[in-house]
């Protein structure tokens, strides 16, 4: 019966393209190709930020990310609506098809057969075992997303800190013995949870149950992407950075769509598509030209591409960029206002008090119900709404009133579910006067943040709006040097902050892990200081148990969190894309821009 | 024939002038100056800018630092008569605060260098020998080092602040001042006057100080009143490429910086334009009076 | 030319310039180690990932040791380092190419500069007192004290847009700079905004020197002799009234190195004015070093260059 369907596919198949052509002669249209494709299949846009590393081992910046998604696969993928869809896995392992063990600690992982990297090398479960202890060593920024298999927190302790490099040899040194040891299968860097029982199967074994895993493993770009052993022996340092050469080794080798043609740091990045890709859907676009420019060269390239020498604005995770003057200028000009593309986007952007660093902070630090009234009355004291309207105009960003988890991701907590984003200033004042009623508390208050963007404006509104409603002066405290910013906030050198998070992958982990509680703290990355052993038990419990049952206890956590008033939430970012029409298959979802290999460009 | 008298000041004959009142060379040269069309329109103009400093400390029409005080962008208008920048704060008052700080590095730089250049240039003139051939190879040092560079280069060490622009601008331009004033003592300690005074017993304080000082006055004022405008438009320079005093603070280099992109974009390129012009004019009327002074204190020229 | 006392004295210039880059390469090292923040700190990086990065790259090792480690790579390997904002990334070739872009664009504003002004200076002392003399002059005025960024902005507006909209898109100077080397038409604006600034000076000069010279004698003596009154004032009036502008041509130079930062900011010219600014914001110390570092031998060379034409064309100073 397999070989009838077969045959009748093909006959099917044949006959539609028989009809195309059909079609396509009649019509003599020599300008494009079947379906109305123009015959130059090359995507030209600018992004606004240089590459920083294309290592999925190392990367930590939305830009590189953006770019790597469509070079490296992953084992699974989001696809445009989020969902988790197999990619170099050839299904998702769940309880009901036996791909995950009854206990939730084995997951048994079946790979797809005809994978290729673009440099024509085979893929099987050996490059899997590869890329995840090397990126488990690497020690990376996100390779906590691998931290729950066995055998992980031995892998990164035997990877140890590098040493110290008495010549500048001591960068090369490092990552050039990692490379040995894993090519020689060095036992102390091989997680024991992971194996691989044939070359078409993978089984990973984890220390505890996690809920979090398969997505977080998915994410592209980053530690669970697989790499090419033999190229990145080539030059364990830079291999990242040497374009691909058909017939040599080396260079930035994937099993994408796409491998990398060229490179001009800081000027400009060439990508060519993989001919006879393995995967689906077959790239249309035979070429993608990226130039780096500096963020004030939007204003020109708007014009550059209205003229059609770039065809999109906005990629490369640059999609708040686009000012907005700009905005309202495409939109005001008839033949390109439909051509603006508006995308809310996983950031959201918060207030942070300073509740856990006492020898810093304010007057808000603790758990006093002092502190706390305060807190409260400072967060009453703010309307939301008008914030996103009078700051962003209600184009580049949206009130956040259903928590900090921006709308569309799974926690989010419902339109206006947020208690602390109530605009309540008659009980602000009331707050302020019992437990602050000489006002001498909140005298030379501080706000800081880091200039640019939105950040300007969104400071002056809250002064304006404290004043206003509770008659407190707060000072701003502006800084044009945001790492000199973050590492401050970082070390709870503040009162109140800026703060956000831009969602790595949809799932509230990402969130509460990384902010909050005593992972937070463990990594240095706890900016409002906040902990507390209840909100760490329910996350070490929720984070062991699939979603739909840790659902409800992600968000007693974040009831915790806006009971106890650790933050003011201020609105969810919206992204601007201008992408030209004859650009089928572009754009972007919360999370990401679309795959190159989606895209098209139609004949104009 | 009769003389007629009636410019005290001039006896003419029929000859034409032949000689006329000794004056000092301070009246001289302000009476030149003052024929200067130029240089008067220029002191005039500065003059203005000090009032304007002056009033701007106490009073402005808006809040220059008030975020939203009208639309952003919008063009100048009745009640903004020189429009509003990129956040919605009023453009002209952000441009008499510009003045504060620009009058400001201008001023205190001018001093430093004055201080510095003229102590080390006289010390090394006067005293010539290996004191010279040091504070020299110092000055030909300072002389090595791209002065834009070294005024980033202090500013990212000493953080951003007007004290710490002044400290690094004074750093890069003292060393014109250093030559000027070593040439100056080099030629006045070979005058008959100087002998006398050692002769006499004066110490080399009082010498150097008191008498050749004096004389060098005439072309270091002059060049003072040029290292002026070069500190105000290296200020301008840092400001303009983000190195200049912290946000929110108005200066013209830092308005013209924000101005940057909306003119490229084609939607509103006063917000550039204004500090861009003010800080020309400027330039232009001190470079106008350096010239001023320069050619009215000249006992070369005759005119 | 190249005398024994020459040749002293260049050996002398190049232990200075020695001394000088070393001086200025360990005070810039000191300084922009000193900032806080880093390359690497972000919302994701911190922590351990952080001290490992900054471990990896050497930068926990006092500050002396990394000095010494960067004296090391130059020296032995020819290196300036490696970048720490694109990991990894070998500076020099960076640099060496971000300086030819540099490099053609001064060039080109060195060839304005030096012809704008010598001709406008020119033709002022010769129509002296004239419209035309009081016009080059204002020009030149104007050229010194205008910075060269407001020249620039006006440019884009007048070039950039008015051109363009009154023309209908038929003229226009095109934004952005494209490609490493750009257009011909991408640099001329920049070359003129960078070189407009300095031509001023060498106006002023030029025409103060040729008033000088068109008074001698010899001027007197050759007009005499009946010889053609351009042909008199090109090739003797001329030669003489350049040796004062060789004088200048030194700080022309360093005025247009230091100036193309800011040009090259303004329009996006991926040279080395704008890899110093983005550098000292990206907290990529090699890159900032390395770059202070080109920047003080380029200037201790242009220096000494002018200091030896100088030579060349008045023979009376010899070293």
């Amino acid at each position: 019966m397999k070989h009838l369907t077969l045959r009748f596919r093909a006959v099917q198949t044949a006959a539609i393209l028989g009809g195309i052509s059909l079609l396509v002669a009649a019509c003599g249209n020599t300008t494009s190709t079947t379906s109305g494709l123009a015959t130059k299949q090359v995507l030209k846009f600018p992004v606004y930020q240089s590459a920083g590393t294309f290592d999925p081992g190392e990367a930590d910046a939305e830009v590189d990310t953006e770019i790597m998604q469509n070079v490296f696969s992953n084992l699974w993928k989001f696809d445009d609506k989020l969902n988790l869809v197999p990619d170099l896995a050839t299904d998702v392992p769940s309880s009901s098809n036996n791909g995950v063990s009854s206990d939730g600690l084995t997951y048994t992982v079946h790979l797809k057969q005809n994978v290729k990297f673009n440099n024509g090398d085979s893929f099987s479960s050996k490059d899997v075992l590869y890329s995840w202890n090397r990126a488990a060593a690497l020690q990376g920024a996100y390779a906590s997303n691998l931290s729950a298999i066995a055998g992980f927190d031995a892998v990164q302790k035997a990877a140890g800190a590098p040493p110290s490099s008495k010549n500048s040899a001591g960068v090369t040194s490092f990552r050039q013995t990692l490379e040995n040891k894993l090519a020689s299968n060095d036992p102390s860097l091989q997680m024991s949870g992971l194996s691989a029982p044939d070359a078409n199967t993978v089984k990973i074994t984890l220390a505890n149950p996690c809920g979090w895993c398969l997505t977080a493993w998915s994410l592209q770009g980053s530690t669970g992407s697989i790499v090419n052993q033999k190229a990145v022996q080539t030059d364990p340092e830079n291999w990242w950075s040497k374009v691909v050469t058909p017939g040599q080794e080396g260079g930035m080798v994937g099993t994408g769509p796409f491998y990398m043609s060229a490179y001009t740091a800081k000027q400009s990045l060439t990508f060519k598509s993989v001919s006879n890709w393995w995967g689906s859907p077959k790239p249309t676009l035979t070429e993608v030209d990226i130039a780096i420019h500096d963020p004030s060269a939007i204003a020109g390239d708007v014009t550059a591409w209205e003229q059609g020498s770039y065809d999109l604005i906005g990629y490369g995770g640059n999609s708040g960029n686009l000012t907005y003057p700009l905005i309202q200028g495409i939109k005001g000009n008839s033949r390109f206002a439909n051509q603006l593309i508006t995308q809310p986007k996983g950031r959201t952007t918060w207030l942070s008090f300073n509740v856990g660093y006492p020898s810093t902070g304010g007057p808000f630090v603790g758990e006093s119900a002092a502190a706390k009234g305060l807190r409260k009355a400072f967060a009453l004291a703010v309307d939301k709404n008008d914030l996103a309207k009078t700051v962003c105009h209600d184009v580049q960003c949206s009130a956040a009133t259903g928590g900090l988890i921006t709308k569309g991701l799974i926690g989010y907590l419902g339109d206006n579910a947020d208690p602390l984003a109530k605009f309540d200033p008659t009980q602000a004042k009331s707050l302020l006067q019992q437990y602050d009623p000489t006002g001498k508390l909140t005298a030379n208050l501080k706000y800081s943040y880091n200039t640019g963007g939105l950040n300007d404006p969104v400071a002056s509104y809250l002064q304006n709006a404290w004043q206003t409603n509770l008659g407190v002066k707060v000072n701003l405290d502006p800084s044009s040097d945001a790492s000199q910013f973050i590492s401050n906030r970082l070390s709870g050198k503040y009162v109140m902050a800026r703060d956000g998070w831009q969602f790595d992958y949809n799932h509230p982990q990402d969130w509460y892990d990384n902010l909050w509680g005593y992972l937070a703290t463990a990594s240095g990355a706890n900016t409002s200081g906040f902990d507390d052993p209840t909100y760490d038990s329910v996350l070490k419990q929720a984070d062991q148990q699939p979603i739909s049952q840790a659902l409800s206890e992600y968000n007693q956590l974040a009831k915790i969190l806006s009971d106890d008033v650790v933050y003011i939430p201020l609105y969810y970012s919206v992204a601007n894309f201008a992408i030209r029409s004859y650009l089928k298959g572009a754009g972007s979802n919360t999370q990401a821009d679309f795959y190159w290999n989606e895209i098209s460009i139609q004949s104009h | 024939m009769a003389i007629a008298i009636q410019d005290p000041t001039n006896i003419e004959y029929a000859g034409g002038t032949v000689a006329r009142e000794q004056v000092s060379l301070l009246r001289d040269g302000i009476r030149r100056l003052r024929r200067n069309r130029l240089a008067l329109a220029a002191t005039l103009y500065l003059l203005l800018l000090a009032v304007v400093c002056l009033v701007s400390v106490f009073w402005t029409p808006y809040k220059p630092n008030a975020i939203g005080t009208c639309a952003t962008y919008e063009l100048p208008s009745a009640g903004h008569p020189l429009g509003c920048d990129d956040l919605g704060r009023d453009s002209f008052s952000r441009l008499m605060v510009g003045t504060q700080v620009s009058l400001a590095v201008g001023l205190a730089t001018a001093s430093i260098v004055l201080l510095v250049g003229v102590v080390v240039g006289l010390v090394a003139g006067y005293f010539r020998g290996p004191v010279d051939a040091g504070l020299s190879l110092l000055t030909n040092v300072f002389y090595g080092v791209p002065p834009l560079l070294v005024a980033v280069a202090l500013y990212v060490l000493l953080g951003p602040g007007l004290i710490n622009i002044i400290i690094a601008i004074s750093a890069t331009i003292w060393m014109d001042m250093a030559r000027l004033t070593r040439g100056q003592a080099l030629s006045i300690r070979e005058r008959e006057f100087i002998e006398a005074a050692k002769a006499g017993g004066a110490r080399a304080g009082k010498i150097v100080f008191g008498h050749i000082l004096p004389n060098a006055l005439g072309p270091i004022i002059v060049q003072a009143t040029f290292v002026i405008p070069a500190a105000i438009l290296t200020a301008a320079f840092l400001s303009f490429l983000g190195f200049g005093v912290p946000p929110p603070t108005a200066d013209w280099g830092g308005m013209a910086n924000e101005g940057l992109p909306s003119l490229q974009g084609g939607f509103d390129p006063y917000i550039l334009l204004w500090p861009a012009l003010t800080l020309s004019v400027t330039l232009l009327a001190f470079n106008f009076l350096g010239d001023g002074l320069r050619d009215a204190f000249d006992p070369r020229q005759k005119r | 030319m190249l005398t024994r006392g020459t040749l002293i004295y260049i050996g002398q210039r190049l232990v200075l310039i020695l001394f000088t880059v070393l001086m200025v390469s360990f005070g810039v090292f000191y300084v922009v180690h000193l900032l806080p923040g880093n390359a690497f700190v972000s919302d994701r990086v911190h922590g351990r990932a952080l001290q490992l990065l900054l471990h990896q790259y050497g930068l926990d090792l006092p500050i002396p040791v990394q000095y010494w480690n960067w004296l090391k790579g130059i020296f032995l390997h020819g290196s300036l380092g490696v970048s720490l904002y694109i990991r990894g990334l070998p500076i020099t070739p960076l640099v060496l190419r971000e300086l030819s872009v540099s490099a053609m664009l001064g060039g080109a504003a060195l060839i304005i500069t030096i012809g704008l002004g010598v001709t406008f200076g020119v033709l002022a002392a010769v129509r002296q007192n004239s419209w035309v003399d009081y016009l080059l002059t204002s020009i030149a005025v104007v050229g010194y004290s205008v910075p060269s960024f407001v020249i620039a902005s006006l440019g884009i507006l007048i070039f950039g847009q008015w051109l363009n909209n009154v023309t209908n898109g038929g003229i226009y100077y095109p934004e952005p700079w494209t490609g490493t080397y750009g257009t011909l038409a991408e640099l001329s604006l920049p070359a003129l905004a960078l070189g407009f600034y300095t031509s001023g000076q060498i106006t002023r000069i030029t025409r103060a020197a040729m008033l000088d010279v068109i008074q001698q004698d010899y001027i007197r003596t050759a007009r005499a002799k009946g010889l053609v009154n351009r042909v008199v004032i090109l090739r003797h009036a001329l030669r003489n009234a350049l040796v004062p502008v060789t004088s200048i041509l030194g700080p022309t130079v360093i005025g247009i190195i230091t100036g193309s930062v800011v040009i090259e900011n303004i329009f996006g010219i991926p040279g080395l004015g704008k890899e110093f600014v983005e550098s000292i914001f990206q907290h990529d110390y090699n890159v900032t070093v390395g770059v202070f570092t080109i920047y003080a031998v380029l200037i201790g060379f242009a220096n000494l260059g002018v200091d030896l034409v100088y030579t060349v064309v008045d023979p009376r100073i010899r070293y």
